[in-house]
């Protein structure tokens, strides 16, 4: 099984060699495709979200970790080492907590999670 | 005050150095998060009301895994939490594997397992896809693979390890 940083990685180079989202619903898809493709392909182990405690396999943003943020046109989702932001015009970014940037891909109306939080 | 509120109280209370952080979700039942620190020795708690708490502390932190380890009540969550922070202590996901994995990385095949347990590889192969087994036969299986077979129970307050087997 490769490691958990290898497919970080390449789940986050597949992200980015996607188009830009037109909005938040298609982020998210984005997101939730691409993490459970390199998942399903990269280890044995099965896609069940529903297990809380670690199996081993990186999920997606699930929709009972939603925030608000200080800008309603952007959500935010945290995870135990990570926030996800998405933005209504599609733009995503994911910062590894406290606040360290680690992905940044702007919506469909130009703009990035950082334009629309400073 | 929720039960996450009353561990930071608890922790403001017991470990007055630790520097703490509540993050809310967006709705009340939704997931909340406790990030405390202690001199640069930081543990996660994640509360999910009506569920209980998940508990991690470890220099590494995948993308939208799991907590390692689960508790089902505010006390024994607040104080693996006390013992995490100021014992410097790391938590560990917890490990799971079938037989066939366990055997590939302690690099056996199923003709040198059939050796070592003095039956046919495809005997082994049989044990390796049952759902059950007796616990004798188990016990020889790890043994085999260089391990030691312990049964061990996990409570609310803590894990015993069970002796009635051998």
């Amino acid at each position: 099984m490769h490691s958990k940083e290898d497919r970080f990685s390449e789940f986050l180079r597949r992200l980015a060699l996607l188009p830009r989202a037109r909005d938040a619903s298609e982020a998210r898809k984005q997101l939730e495709r691409m993490l459970n493709a390199v998942e399903d392909e990269m280890t044995d182990i099965p896609n069940d979200p529903t297990q809380w405690q670690s199996d081993g396999r990186m999920y997606p943003p699930q929709d009972d970790s939603l925030r608000l943020t200080t800008n309603p046109a952007v959500m935010c989702f945290r995870s135990k080492g990570h926030r996800t932001y998405i933005s209504q015009g599609g733009a995503i970014e994911i910062r590894e907590i406290p606040n360290r940037v680690v992905f940044s891909k702007p919506g469909s109306d130009g703009k990035t999670i950082a334009d629309l939080l400073s | 005050m929720n039960q996450i509120e009353q561990l930071v109280e608890r922790l403001a209370s017991e470990v007055p150095e630790a520097k703490t952080s509540l993050d809310r979700p967006a709705q009340q039942s939704g997931t909340w998060w406790l990030d405390a620190d202690l001199q640069g020795h930081s543990v996660v708690t994640e509360w999910r009301p009506g569920k209980g708490f998940g508990i991690s502390a470890s220099p590494s932190r995948a993308y939208g895994e799991g907590p390692d380890e689960i508790f089902p009540n505010l006390q024994s969550a607040g104080d693996r939490v006390i013992a995490l922070l100021c014992g410097r202590e790391y938590t560990q996901p917890p490990r799971e594997m079938f037989l066939t994995g366990l055997r590939d990385i302690r690099r056996v095949s199923q003709d040198d397992l059939a050796k070592r347990l003095k039956v046919s590889q495809a005997t082994v192969s049989k044990m390796e896809r049952r759902s059950n087994m007796y616990l004798t036969t188990l016990r020889k299986l790890v043994a085999a693979l260089g391990g030691e077979l312990e049964i061990r129970a996990k409570f609310p307050e803590g894990v015993v390890r069970i002796k009635q087997f051998g």
